[in-house]
């Protein structure tokens, strides 16, 4: 059993429809602190649905409604009198693709202070260097912060999104498949770089790809069909399912 | 590069000719007969394009032999068909075709000199160069469309090349006008823009000075309508793009920008007479107003285009780190749009510079108005002023000035354009 | 601070909002002040307006002879416009090699970019001497309208279908090639019959240019207000919508004056039909490559 208090964020009774069609069927999900939640299931399922609520990234999808509550320290992020811009500043996002900005690898970590409000040229500084040495791309970038950030490699990229997420200083980060676009070597490092993020933070994160789950995260959840079949230690997931479906789909009968 | 790509196209063509010449056997016997009807035909149409745009008639037996050479080749060719492909119907309408042509060499010789129309109520007459020139082209193309069958044996692949024919053929054809605009410009205008040409009003209906006040109108005009239609079409564009959701509001948003895109340039100046002339008189304001309404639709359009070029990702980017909306178009999807929003601008300013019909009644004048004080002023334009002496040409010796002119706006106006084509490309941004 | 923000987000998007429907105000003023000044000729003249009895001195104002020459003046335009519009799409889309293409599409933007004035001096200047002289005619004719119209429609219909072209999948053409149709094939069953709706829609809008474009048209057509004899011919001179509106818009005052609104509006009501279909087809695009 584990305390209350360890709960960052929990998914209550969260149903989603796009115009008529229901996506989300009644989740009930817990989010650890500092811990890496995996979200696994066969494609078109419900898994970027679902990490899309934990900082409402849905909002911006005509006629998406969503019942029910999402907490984030006890506090309903979908609620009336919650600001979405400072729920979006506590949680992070990585996408799919990687989406840097076309501007500078400098400007593109600043970006998210800027429209914060710091201004203070030294604090930039600081908060750009920490960002990419927590995300293990400092060394590569430190003599070019001035160039385009589309000259990067793939996997640079995504790190250099991640160091984005970062510099605001997010609670949460949420990752959607982030290494699907990457090749295995930048894969490895991204896989890397976010066991040793949950010191500092939550990481929350979508794969197709069950090893990765395996390798990377502390509990997973395993959606099918807009519902959360099970959820549990990563561990016990894998070895030990409870359900049959869960079972089926980790040995790759379907999916 | 391009140089070397056409020369080895060229090389190719004789390096296949020669080949064919040097292969003895019968099969390569049609494949020069083929190549050299090809020839002969396109030398065929070349003439009969050009006696049809000199008025120049070129002589009945020149007519007669080039006919008379190309309905023999034919004739090997459909000889060579129905042996070697036994394929009956598509080689009949060949055959149809070459005892025409024999029939034609024939008859060109006595036809007359001209066929008055008048007699069925049309006022024209056709001459006979006119009707050789159409005929021989007519029939080039349709030899080298003949020859490709039996070259490539009626398969799909000669069905290809002859559509590839006509279609350069096509291409020719459009370019011919557009030289013939260019060169006559150049030539007959550059040596009429001279220091006084630019700097001075001009006198005695147009005969003599410049069009400096000209100029300067026309100017204004531009300068007014970048003031008013440039924040204004962003502005809608902005809204249209980012804010509004599909709702029947921005349906009818862009249906009126639609509409108002089409609208004659005529159909705004009766407007702008209808409204604004009663309210500010014939003048500057009222010119710069008209335009602003015809380059709107322009660019809303350009600038919509340049905004949804902006990948949604970006968007999501800038959200998810908790922007704003308007930050998030502030920072990261007017800055990559922005050279499509300025060559969009740009060319909906080069346009309304180009202008005459909206603004000939409402805003310019003839003659007298010279430069303006202020926005009440009557002014003179470029355009009009081309347009009052094309008017005059059959009775003064204006003509000199006009090209002139002609060449001062195209030269401003497709100067915009280029500009603006040149902005697109070098700040595009790739995503 | 959050309600400053939230106040401020609202504030520049009523801004922009505001903006955006001035478009629209400016369509309806546009239509009812030509409504307006176009009204007393409608009530004079009723559908009678559509018959060509145009005569000054006996105060009657029909524009159906302006309306006889806008169409025959614009189905003769694009007699010449629509082959050798879709020729040059064809060529520039699917034919021509990479810097052919590079040099060809902006020499194409460029000549749309002409102003109509340049083309009808050039066409007074140049086509209608030419026209005079090879067929013995008088040279301003509908004839000499058509052919200019034609050559500023071509630029607008070559562009919009050249795009529409381009923007057909890859994997459409690849599919084609892969059962052995050759280029030429697969142009003619897949590539053009994919694009059809965009090339519709060039067409339709190279259309709207020859209906609307007054200059060129009202320095070559001869400015006379009456249906020839035989109607087809069209060696001889006659008027357009739009160049009797030009015209006359100087000196006219009371009747005159509102039958030339009363062909304003008619051209609006034109073009605005010409729009809607173009719409509609520009719609049916998006659907083919969303959903079906």
């Amino acid at each position: 059993m584990v305390k209350k208090s360890s709960l960052k964020m929990e998914v209550k009774k969260l149903n989603l429809w796009y115009d008529k069609s229901q996506a989300l069927y009644d989740i009930d999900m817990p989010v650890y602190r500092h811990k890496a939640t995996a979200i696994i299931g066969p494609s078109g399922c419900g898994k970027s649905t679902l990490i899309r609520c934990l900082n409402r990234m849905n909002d911006i999808i005509d006629k998406c409604r969503v019942e029910g509550t999402v907490l984030m320290d006890d506090m309903d992020i979908y609620s009336k009198k919650t600001d979405v811009v400072e729920v979006r500043k506590k949680v992070g996002m990585v996408f799919q693709k990687p989406n840097p900005f076309p501007k500078s690898i400098y400007e593109n970590i600043a970006y998210g202070c800027r429209i914060a409000g710091i201004r203070n040229k030294k604090k930039l500084e600081k908060i750009v260097e920490k960002s990419l040495k927590e995300s293990f791309l400092w060394e590569e970038v430190k003599d070019r912060l001035s160039e385009s950030a589309m000259g990067l490699s793939g996997g640079q990229q995504q790190r250099l999104c991640i160091a984005r997420a970062l510099a605001i200083n997010p609670d949460v980060i949420l990752m959607d498949e982030p290494c699907s676009a990457l090749d295995p070597i930048a894969t490895a490092k991204i896989e890397d770089l976010i066991r040793i993020l949950i010191k500092d933070y939550t990481v929350v994160i979508v794969t197709h790809n069950m090893q990765q789950a395996a390798r990377v995260s502390d509990y997973t959840a395993y959606i099918y069909l807009g519902k959360l079949i099970e959820f549990g230690e990563t561990e016990q997931i894998f070895e030990n399912p409870k359900e049959e479906s869960t079972e089926n789909y980790i040995t790759g009968r379907f999916g | 590069m391009k140089n070397n790509y056409s020369l080895e196209r060229i090389t190719k063509f004789f390096n296949g000719l020669s080949q064919t010449l040097t292969d003895k056997d019968n099969y390569s016997l049609k494949k020069v007969i083929c190549y050299i009807t090809i020839i002969i035909s396109i030398l065929l149409i070349g003439i009969g394009f050009t006696s049809a745009v000199n008025s120049y008639y070129i002589g009945d037996t020149t007519i007669f032999s080039l006919l008379l050479v190309i309905a023999l080749f034919l004739s090997f060719q459909v000889i060579y068909s129905i042996v070697k492909l036994k394929q009956r119907i598509k080689i009949i309408s060949m055959l149809i075709f070459t005892i025409l042509l024999f029939i034609l060499a024939y008859l060109i010789p006595t036809f007359p000199p001209f066929y008055d129309l008048r007699t069925y109520d049309v006022d024209a007459s056709l001459f006979k160069f006119l009707i050789t020139s159409i005929m021989m082209i007519i029939v080039g193309v349709l030899s080298v469309k003949y020859s490709m069958k039996t070259y490539y044996d009626f398969t799909s692949k000669s069905e290809q090349s002859s559509a590839y024919f006509i279609l350069i053929f096509s291409i020719l054809l459009i370019l011919y006008p557009l030289a013939i605009i260019v060169s006559s410009i150049i030539s007959n205008g550059v040596s009429g823009i001279t220091w006084e040409f630019l700097t001075e009003d001009f006198s005695r209906h147009g005969t003599k000075g410049g069009v400096f006040p000209n100029i300067i109108g026309t100017f204004l005009l531009i300068i007014g309508t970048a003031v008013i239609a440039l924040p204004l079409g962003i502005s809608c564009a902005i809204y249209l793009n980012e804010y509004a959701k599909a709702g029947i509001i921005t349906r009818i948003i862009r249906i009126a920008v639609d509409i108002l895109q089409g609208i004659p340039s005529i159909v705004h100046g009766l407007f702008g007479l209808a409204l604004f002339v009663p309210l500010f008189g014939r003048c500057l304001l009222t010119g710069i107003l008209i335009l602003s309404f015809l380059t709107l639709p322009i660019i809303i359009r350009a600038s919509e285009e340049a905004l949804r070029s902006v990948p949604q990702d970006l968007r999501e980017g800038s959200y998810a780190l908790g922007g704003t909306k308007w930050q998030t178009i502030r920072r990261v999807v007017l800055p990559p749009a922005i050279p499509g929003i300025i060559t969009g601008g740009v060319l909906g300013l080069g346009r309304a510079a180009g202008e005459t019909a909206p603004i000939m009644f409402t805003a310019a004048f003839i003659m007298g108005a010279g430069v303006p004080n202020n926005l009440f002023d009557g002014i003179q334009t470029l355009p009009t002023h081309l347009l009052e002496l094309t008017r005059k040409m059959g009775a003064y010796e204006v003509e000199q000035n006009a090209w002139a002119t002609a060449f001062l706006l195209l030269a401003i106006v497709l100067g915009m354009n280029a500009v603006s084509i040149i902005i697109r490309e070098k700040f595009r941004v790739e995503f | 601070m959050i309600l400053q923000t939230r106040l401020k987000e609202k504030i520049i998007k009523s801004i922009f909002f505001i903006l955006a429907a001035v478009s629209i105000l400016i369509i309806l003023f546009i239509f009812y002040f030509l409504f307006n000044e176009a009204a007393p000729a409608f009530n004079e003249y009723g559908f009678g307006i559509f018959s060509d009895t145009w005569n000054e001195s006996q105060h009657i104002y029909n524009i159906g002879a302006a309306i006889f020459g806008t169409a025959i003046v614009t189905i003769g335009a694009m007699c010449i416009a629509i082959p050798l519009g879709l020729a040059g799409a064809i060529f520039l889309s699917e034919l021509a090699p990479y810097h052919v293409r590079a040099l060809l599409k902006p020499v194409i933007e460029l000549l749309a970019g002409v102003p109509s004035i340049v083309y009808g001096f050039l066409g007074a200047v140049l086509l209608v001497r030419y026209l005079s002289s090879t067929f013995d005619m008088f040279g301003y004719s509908y004839l000499a309208g058509s052919l200019v119209l034609g050559i500023m429609a071509l630029p607008i219909i070559i562009s919009i279908s050249d795009d529409a072209m381009k923007a057909v999948p890859r994997s459409l053409k690849e599919a084609s090639l892969a059962v052995g149709a050759t280029k030429w094939q697969t142009i003619k069953k897949v590539t053009f019959p994919t694009a059809i709706s965009g090339i519709s829609a060039g067409v339709i809008m190279g259309m709207g240019r020859a209906v609307g474009e007054t200059m060129a048209v009202s320095l070559v057509v001869g400015n006379l207000m009456r249906i020839p004899a035989p109607p087809f011919n069209i060696f001889s001179p006659g008027a357009t919508l739009t160049s009797l509106i030009a015209l006359e818009m100087g000196e006219a005052s009371g009747m005159q004056a509102y039958s030339l609104f009363a062909a304003g509006v008619i051209l609006f009501v034109i073009v605005a039909i010409m729009s809607i279909i173009s719409n509609i087809l520009k719609e049916r695009i998006e659907k083919k490559f969303k959903g079906g």
